[in-house]
């Protein structure tokens, strides 16, 4: 099991924009430090009161620049929003930083806000986004490329410089959406998922993804990689079940309503309700999606992920909500990696 | 005098280009440590044999989590190539990151092999260029703001995050054609300026920039750096043979290559011209290649004719010195130049 940490560079309330970045980069630090696998960044935009983290490839540069273990992943980078020609060129430029560390995590985002600020039509987001991944992968491979496509057109490019490791970083594709399961598995990229719906939901779900897969691997039986999965989840560890209890409960609830808030700008029905369900939720609803307790409760809780969902690795919220007390945070993550991570390893 | 050292991560002959960003990472690394001011970014895309520093704003990150003094520009970013909301977020993101190092470096290159790659007409790239300008300086001085242009357009955007250094970080715009020292001077921006253009020429644009800051309200003399290449070595004659195959590389490359591809045909043009001059020339008009005390002079002068107050330094003039003569050279402007003008 591969564990990584996840952030967008949450915000504390009363805290200037330079100490967000500062703690964060503390906490990579500290995740570096004590043993974390990989360190994951979201993209976040036009939201001051929830995170800072807009560019999570110039975010990677520099924690790659700051770390030398870890793997430095993008979960995940906006693909619709962004030039594909850039982003080729900015990731292949991490992945040299980071000395072959770079994870190139993609998706669409399960919200609009950005995209209205972006300016750019969300209903041709899953269009886009297949051009753009198309064009990115192009662009790594050896030869100049030239792609002719309904949102971009490019002519006998070299893009330089090629990604560090070769043919390219590894590709994982964030899903939420039920119907983009079957479409990943046609892609064949490792995942990223969420509790979002209930466990037996996410079973058939899953269990579309790897169907596809293998249909695939029938055709083409190089293109079969391992299965990887990784659920994107709030951790919180501490001494005692009360304490991990009460603890991170006001933070958490904080992040429910800011979630709540940008619920008008969900990106479609589905997302509307599956994303208000689980935002109204109460507290030990929630607890219920979450590994919160002591190091032998989130032990067991990430058991039963892997033995129900059958994940290859986590993506971990460490402070859900962002107002977890600094401390409190980095004992949490001194507990999974000394009593959690272990039993995995 | 601000001494800022120029690098475009180039690529040698043979190297690799993990080696490349290696050879260019530490030479930063050594200037921090030698107290060299400032690091400017080239922007370079679609050159593996020249360059592969494609985004210098993902570099500059890089460059920021590893340095604790020297400042860091770009040198510059190719404006109308981006999206300039994204820009603004970025070089923000940069700006926090390296708390407040970051110096803004923008332009429209000369080239247009870089638009084609993007597939932007060149013939927008000045309209494109103040629209984006437009863009990023509101995005960085106003809380939420709108856009309407004729390439971008945004409603009610907050973007996030805000610049370390407010309202914004210095914006520096590389100036060639007489009309932008006169439009830029006007929005009162700091300046680059390069020393392909003859000095006659240099500081009569300068009196137009400077006459433009007054007449848009703007204090003082006016920041200008100046970009030239520059090599140091104790001795006369190995400070102009040690990088003499290095600079009649840069030269044949833009006489050959560049001029393929240059926007005006006066660039082309002063690009061919440029190839056909002797060494001696060059040594005398183009670049300042010496030993301390003559290094020392060549910048008093041009410090008195154009009153700069900012050198871009290309160290490693068309990127074919070796590492070890590089950091020499960087050593001696430190340790023996830079004492005289401070």
């Amino acid at each position: 099991m591969d564990f990584g940490v996840f952030s967008m560079f949450s915000t504390r309330e009363g805290s200037s924009q330079f100490q967000s970045f500062n703690e964060w980069f503390d906490l990579v630090n500290v995740s570096e430090e004590m043993g974390i696998d990989t360190f994951w960044l979201g993209e976040s935009h036009f939201r001051p009161n929830r995170a800072v983290l807009s560019s999570p490839l110039i975010g990677a540069s520099a924690v790659a620049s700051k770390t030398k273990r870890m793997r430095v992943g993008l979960a995940v980078q906006v693909l619709p929003l962004a030039n594909p020609l850039r982003v080729a060129e900015e990731a292949a430029i991490v992945d040299h930083i980071s000395q072959g560390r770079l994870v190139f995590g993609v998706g669409r985002s399960s919200f609009i806000e950005s995209y209205q600020g972006y300016n750019v039509d969300y209903e041709e987001s899953r269009a886009m986004f297949g051009e753009s991944l198309e064009v990115i992968q192009k662009a790594w491979g050896d030869a100049p490329f030239s792609h002719q496509g309904e949102y971009y057109s490019f002519h006998e490019v070299d893009v330089v410089p090629k990604p560090y490791q070769q043919p390219h970083p590894p590709i994982w594709m964030a899903v939420e959406n039920r119907d983009t399961f079957a479409l990943a598995g046609d892609l064949g990229f490792p995942i990223f998922i969420r509790h979002q719906m209930d466990v037996p939901e996410l079973q058939t779900l899953l269990g579309q993804y790897e169907e596809k897969r293998r249909a695939n691997a029938e055709a083409d039986p190089s293109s079969m990689g391992p299965n990887q999965v990784n659920l994107q989840l709030a951790v919180y560890v501490a001494d005692t079940a009360e304490k991990a209890y009460s603890e991170p409960q006001a933070s958490t609830m904080r992040q429910r309503r800011l979630i709540l808030e940008s619920i008008g700008r969900a990106a479609d029905q589905e997302a509307y309700d599956r994303i208000k369900r689980i935002s109204e939720a109460p507290y030990d609803e929630v607890l219920g999606r979450a590994a919160y307790g002591t190091p032998e409760a989130v032990v067991e809780r990430i058991l039963y992920y892997q033995e129900e969902l059958g994940i290859t690795s986590l993506s971990l919220a460490v402070n859900p909500g962002g107002q977890i007390p600094y401390d409190s945070v980095v004992n949490s993550i001194k507990l999974l990696t000394e009593k959690v991570m272990p039993a995995f390893k | 005098m601000n001494f800022g050292m120029f690098t475009d991560f180039h690529v040698r002959k043979g190297m690799s280009q993990p080696e490349a960003f290696d050879e260019s990472f530490a030479q930063i690394i050594e200037a921090e440590m030698m107290g060299i001011d400032s690091v400017w970014l080239a922007e370079h895309h679609f050159s593996p044999d020249r360059s592969v520093l494609a985004s210098p704003m993902v570099m500059a990150s890089a460059i920021a989590a590893r340095t604790t003094k020297i400042r860091i520009g770009m040198a510059v970013q190719v404006l109308p190539l981006t999206n300039p909301l994204r820009v603004a977020e970025e070089a923000a993101t940069v700006d926090q990151i390296s708390k407040g190092r970051f110096e803004f470096g923008i332009g429209r290159s000369g080239l247009t092999k870089y638009y084609q790659g993007y597939n932007v007409p060149y013939s927008e790239s000045r309209q494109r260029f103040f629209e984006a300008l437009d863009v990023i300086m509101s995005a960085w001085s106003k809380t939420e703001f709108s856009y309407r242009g004729e390439y971008y357009s945004y409603q009610d955007v907050t973007v996030v995050p805000k610049p370390f250094q407010l309202p914004y970080p210095p914006t520096r715009v590389a100036v060639a054609s007489e009309d932008t020292f006169s439009i830029v001077g006007k929005m009162g921006h700091p300046i680059f300026i390069s020393a392909n253009t003859p000095i006659p020429q240099l500081q009569e644009r300068l009196r137009l920039y400077r006459q433009a800051r007054k007449e848009g309200g703007h204090d003082g003399h006016g920041e200008v750096s100046l970009r030239v290449p520059v090599y140091l070595s104790e001795d006369r004659q190995k400070a102009e043979s040690e990088p003499e195959a290095s600079a009649l590389h840069a030269i044949r490359y833009g006489a050959e290559e560049l001029s393929k591809t240059a926007a005006s045909a006066e660039g082309a043009e002063r690009l061919r011209k440029t190839a056909a001059l002797p060494y001696e020339e060059i040594l005398r008009n183009r670049v300042i290649f010496g030993t301390p005390a003559a290094v020392i002079d060549r910048l008093k002068e041009f410090q008195e004719a154009l009153d700069i107050t900012g050198v871009v330094l290309e160290v490693n003039y068309g990127g074919q010195i070796p590492n070890s003569q590089v950091v020499n050279s960087l050593r001696l402007l430190a340790e023996k130049v830079m004492p005289a003008f401070a």
